[in-house]
């Protein structure tokens, strides 16, 4: 149905796209991985008339075509979800779903109308409670990516493209979109999707493609042939050492002789404590001790008030009673009392929470040391922020130029950057939101480690994350959160995904 | 990924290549307006020669020394995001209290610190109630523009107050010249200096620009935005004040009335000079030739004999056709870069 055959796209000195090839086909699940920065959303983005290509062609159900930019594409039927969200903070739900084509009953907008029609594809994502006609500002990452989609959906293409949708979403959000995709599938609508999750781009898709730095390095196969160890090679090169893929391992929690360890350990030293916290809305009476070197997950369904405890922790919002005591034996009264005691919190929505898009990189990746923390000299010694920020960066694979805009960064780079500013000022509880989201598996795992060894230096770090694999690997024990209150703890062997999901889904 | 590779070599050679980029992006962001107002000379020149006269050209620059001083300060606001439109009413307060000051007896180059130390007080209390009523400061300073003012007619009943010791060092140098050029000029290039190196190389002008760029960011980073806010602000009325210390070292009077409208052509000026109102980025030294840009327009309706009455029309052109130029320049530089 389209079929773009070696595209080249170069951005300055930069050859994010050299000869990458696409077919998708009416009625399949296609899926396209690769690493940070390979070329998936630019690929995307050409495809979808949003970037004029340097080079290749594209052909619509056989004809070459060339798109004068998103509108024309859009007329012909192409739809795309952009990695990073778009929608306008200040319209409401239904006005960003309508926004290119807005109903009109004469010649005024029409609320009736736009729920009507909106409502069927918001139901199908899960959308059904949320209000319609109340600004987008207000709704979670995760629903705004899911309302990404319905915007998509509701100008009923003939070709889908979705940039790392799932980035954001909880395992149930994930398994509705795939029921979504499936019936849109069926109806020979033609479905792109990039995502870093490998597991999951096994099990959704029919085919699937790799880039390996703007190449193809897998075109269009079948995905039932396919191992995670196959899509692994494809994306890194043969030669690469194949980090453990997302979940690949049976249960690594078990096989840790360490961790183990910890856990007969007694915490005797409590270095962050929550007793008794009460957020309204979020948490009530709730109490938690963390030790030091301790990694400690919360989870929970949407709203059940995990994330109050880290927002808490990191003076996001201040508990209505209780008391948070920091390793320093403070409080943190506000973001910035927080950061100075030494709280580090890596959002996974950069776009708003992160980062400085039109400044450098290595600016960003030095802003909280030196102009959150205020620590260093008052003068810019360029210089050495600049090797601060190198060094960090290097840990986590990080691939682009640190004098560029952060902007220009490909999205997974971009989280890197996040993880290496809070990296700089040496915290002492690092609060981690989706940490690696939109990260590839290698550097998820470099992310991974870097978490461990701060922990196992005597941190304490408290991570929530919609990747419920992420949260078996990484944690000693894992607290399970319902309707506002603590209703379970997993640790040790027990801390299995299924374990997980059921706790979090309730008995 | 070709760029992983740019990296790692990059480590290896003792000179960063991208550091002589930067360098260049960093000189590149200005030649721009200073290439407007070098052709705005240099063609008004060709056609009124007299034009070039060095005095006529000293001048012309002496008297964008207000605007520039107060479009310099600008540039810290407009790059958080915030803008002081109360700068020409601060500029005329401070003239006429040091007037007063002067006239019942303080001498003058004690009252000129006291003045400058006031209209920063003025912008930091411009900073104060942005922050703490949480109200934009558009409208603050909108309003304080008149609150300064009006205690500056009050003040001064409304008239010039003339009753300064004219024989005063300060008056005689400072009204003056130094070394043949005025010196306002001279504190002009000084202070815009300084504001260029405070704006670029400090941790103050790093954060102001970093909460420009992303205030939620910001926050969440653990900057002190509010206080980085009337700091802003604080910098915004002090360069104010020095405008007119200036002027009153100038005019041998205080004038209740001097200074209107200077805020937008302040702000004008910044924008001239490549400091959007989008936050985040900013130049001090853009600003000061933005204001001289707008002076030499001025100069030349003078020159060209075209009636007074023009000079808001050429000076809305001149925003426009710069700012269009600019951003002409930037797209062009982005596709070739
Ligand atoms: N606007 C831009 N200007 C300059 N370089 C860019 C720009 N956008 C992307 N790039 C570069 O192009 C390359 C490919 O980026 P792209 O965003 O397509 O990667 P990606 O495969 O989507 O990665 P991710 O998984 O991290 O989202 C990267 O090296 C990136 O730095
Ligand atoms: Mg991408």
């Amino acid at each position: 149905m389209l079929h773009a055959t070696g595209l080249v796209k170069r951005y300055g000195g930069v050859t994010a796209l050299d000869g990458a090839d696409l077919e998708l086909r009416g009625g399949e699940i296609h899926a396209l991985v690769g690493e940070n920065g390979a070329g998936k959303s630019t690929l995307v983005k050409i495809l979808s008339g949003a970037l004029g290509p340097d080079g290749g062609e594209i052909a619509l159900n056989g004809t070459p075509t060339r798109f004068t930019g998103p509108r024309d594409a859009a007329a012909r039927g192409i739809a795309m979800v952009a990695q990073e969200l778009s929608l306008f903070p200040d319209l409401s739900v239904a006005e960003n779903l309508f926004v290119t084509a807005l109903p009109r009953r004469f010649g005024l907008l029409s609320p009736a109308e736009m729920e009507r029609r909106a409502a069927p594809v918001l139901a199908g994502l899960g959308l059904d409670d949320v209000p319609v006609h109340a600004p987008v500002a207000g709704l979670n990452l995760a629903d705004r990516q899911l309302l990404e989609v319905c915007r998509a959906l509701l100008a009923t293409p003939r070709v889908l493209m979705l940039d790392e949708p799932t980035s954001a979403l909880p395992p149930a959000a994930v398994d509705r979109l795939e029921t979504v995709l499936r019936q849109v599938a069926a109806r020979g609508i033609a479905v792109l999707y990039i995502s870093h999750m490998l597991q999951e781009v096994r099990r959704m898709a029919d085919r699937v493609s790799v880039l390996r730095d703007g190449r193809p390095a897998l075109r269009g196969e079948r995905a039932g042939g396919l191992s995670l160890d196959d899509l692994v090679r494809a994306m890194l090169g043969d030669g690469a050492p194949a980090p453990a893929p997302a979940g690949a391992t049976a249960d690594p929690v078990a096989g840790d002789p360490e961790r183990t360890a910890h856990d007969g350990a007694v915490p005797d030293a409590a270095a962050l404590t929550l007793s008794h916290v009460t957020v309204p809305g979020a948490v009530t009476d709730m109490s938690l001790s963390v030790a030091a070197g301790e990694i400690v997950g919360v989870a929970g369904l949407e709203g059940a008030g995990h994330r109050a405890v880290l927002d808490v922790v990191c003076g996001l919002r201040r508990p209505a009673s209780g008391r948070v005591t920091l390793p320093g034996g403070g409080t943190p009264r506000s973001v910035r009392d927080a950061v100075r005691q030494g709280v580090a919190f890596v959002p996974g929505d950069r776009k708003r929470f992160g980062l400085m898009l039109d400044q450098t990189v290595w600016e960003n990746a030095t802003a909280v040391r030196w102009l959150g923390a205020a620590r260093g000299s008052w003068w810019q010694h360029r210089r050495s922020l600049r090797a601060r920020a190198q060094a960090n960066l290097r840990r986590m694979r990080f691939h682009g130029d640190i004098d560029g805009r952060t902007g220009e960064l490909s999205g997974g780079n971009q989280q890197k950057v996040v993880f290496a500013k809070w990296l700089d000022t040496d915290p002492s509880v690092i609060v981690l939101d989706d940490p690696t989201r939109g990260v590839d598996v290698g550097a998820r795992g470099e992310m991974h480690d870097i978490v461990r060894d701060l922990a196992a230096t005597g941190r304490v770090v408290l991570l929530a994350s919609t990747d419920l694999a992420e949260l078996t690997e990484l944690c000693h024990r894992v607290v399970v959160f319902q309707r506002g209150e603590a209703t379970g703890e997993l640790r040790g062997a027990e801390l299995t995904e299924q374990r997980l999901s059921t706790a979090v889904n309730g008995s | 990924m070709t760029q992983s590779l740019t990296t790692e070599t990059r480590d290896a050679s003792p000179r960063p290549p991208s550091r002589r980029r930067r360098l260049s992006r960093l000189v590149r962001d200005e030649t721009g307006v200073v290439a407007v107002l070098v052709l705005l000379i240099v063609g008004v020149g060709v056609f009124r020669p007299g034009f070039l006269d060095p005095d006529n050209l000293l001048s012309t620059g002496r008297n964008a020394v207000y605007v520039g001083l107060m479009a310099a300060g600008m540039v810290f606001p407009l790059a958080m995001r915030e803008v002081d439109l109360s700068v020409g009413g601060n500029f005329a307060l401070t003239m006429v209290v040091g007037a007063v000051l002067m006239r019942d007896g303080v001498p003058p180059w004690l009252a000129a610190p006291i003045i400058l130390l006031m209209a920063a007080g003025l912008g930091a209390v411009n900073g104060v109630i942005t922050t703490y009523a949480r109200i934009p400061s558009f409208i603050v300073t909108l309003a304080t523009a008149l609150l300064f003012r009006g205690i500056a007619l009050a003040f001064a009943a409304g008239k010039q107050i003339f009753e300064v010791p004219r024989e005063s060092s300060f008056f005689v140098d400072l009204g003056g010249r130094l070394f043949g050029v005025p010196s306002a000029l001279l504190v002009l290039v000084l202070a815009g200096v300084v504001l260029t190196v405070v704006f670029t190389r400090t941790r103050f002008g790093a954060q102001v620009r970093a909460v420009g760029s992303n205030p939620d960011a910001a926050a969440l980073t653990g900057l002190p935005v509010d206080r980085i806010r009337i700091q802003a602000m604080t910098m915004s009325g002090l360069a104010a004040g020095l405008a007119g210390t200036l002027a009153l070292a100038f005019f041998l009077s205080g004038d209740p009335t001097l200074g209107e409208g200077f805020e937008l052509t302040a702000i004008a000026a910044a924008i001239i000079g490549g400091t959007p109102l989008a936050g985040g980025r900013g130049s001090v030294p853009g600003a000061v030739v933005g204001a001289l840009i707008l002076a030499v327009v001025t100069a030349a309706l003078v020159f060209f004999r075209i009636p007074i009455n023009w000079t808001s029309f050429a000076t809305g052109a001149v925003i426009l056709v710069a700012v269009a130029a600019d951003a002409a320049l930037r797209r062009y530089r982005t596709r070739t870069s």
